[in-house]
């Protein structure tokens, strides 16, 4: 099973991942997902970086992988970025399971 | 690592922040009211409401962040003078836009006058907000002191 596991770590895996995870004020709900993002990531076994923050701090980052986020829609400005987006909101109901599911597809891609 | 104060919501959670069974016509009436009592504690300056009300209405109604819950706040700088927390529920749910968790019958507004300290409360209030049967417990609560034992309880403090 280890030597399965290990196998598959792939170079998606061992690339640090630059996570931008935003809110409206970045203050408030990315706070409150924080955790329970870190511990996806954490478990499917990548390395990252989550930087917390607003829409407006997102073009203050360069080489952000992905966008994680509890606001559905997005501005359209944010949108315009072309960074791959995984909307989060549903994790604070307990479903951890599609928002894993989504935040590892985009980070296969 | 950066050191923040870590306050939670035992700190600074009062009898006076929480009002019961209000009446509010729509989703900015529900929300000045809840930012209402933040400004008579002294806590936000009134700009602070609008604020927060504009933040909803931009960028949509995501506040609602489980089923029954908004929690409307703004940016520090946008008039907040401490941190700070209040509590309303409403008489009659109110739909706030949010198709997966409206109507909203309890309104959680915050304030924070920096980015840091605010972390701490967060942390308790989010073992309230996870927890479907405390917030239905609170919808149904019929006192100040049972409302803030709600979030006392589920306060098991936690190093960030």
């Amino acid at each position: 099973m280890k030597t399965m596991i290990r196998r598959n770590k792939s170079k998606e895996k061992k690339d640090k991942k630059r996570i931008m995870l935003v809110c409206g004020s970045g203050m408030v709900s990315s706070t409150l997902v924080y955790p329970m993002v870190e511990e996806i990531l954490k478990e499917g076994g990548y390395r990252f970086e989550i930087i917390k923050g607003g829409f407006n701090d997102i073009k203050n980052h360069a080489s952000i992988n992905l966008i994680l986020t509890t606001v559905s829609p997005l501005p359209k400005e944010v949108v315009e970025m072309g960074i791959p987006v995984v909307v989060v909101t549903s994790l604070f109901r307990g479903d951890k399971e599609s928002v894993r599911e989504n935040i590892y597809t985009e980070l296969k891609k | 690592m950066i050191k923040i104060k870590n306050i939670s919501i035992t700190d600074i959670i009062e009898p006076d922040v929480i009002q019961l069974n209000v009446s509010a016509a729509n989703r900015d009436e529900a929300i000045y009211k809840a930012g209402y009592l933040l400004v008579k504690k002294g806590i936000v300056e009134e700009r602070y409401i609008d604020a927060m009300l504009k933040a909803c209405n931009d960028l949509g109604p995501y506040i609602v962040l489980v089923p029954g819950v908004a929690i409307p706040h703004a940016r520090p700088e946008a008039g907040a003078k401490g941190l700070g927390i209040s509590i309303i529920t409403l008489k009659e749910a109110i739909p706030f836009g949010n198709e997966e968790n409206d109507p909203v019958h309890t309104v959680i507004a915050l304030a924070s006058d920096d980015n840091k300290n605010h972390i701490g409360l967060l942390t308790s209030l989010s073992n309230f907000l996870m927890d479907n049967e405390k917030v239905n417990k609170m919808h149904a609560a019929k006192t100040t002191e049972e409302v803030i034992s709600l979030l006392l309880e589920n306060n098991v403090q936690k190093t960030c």
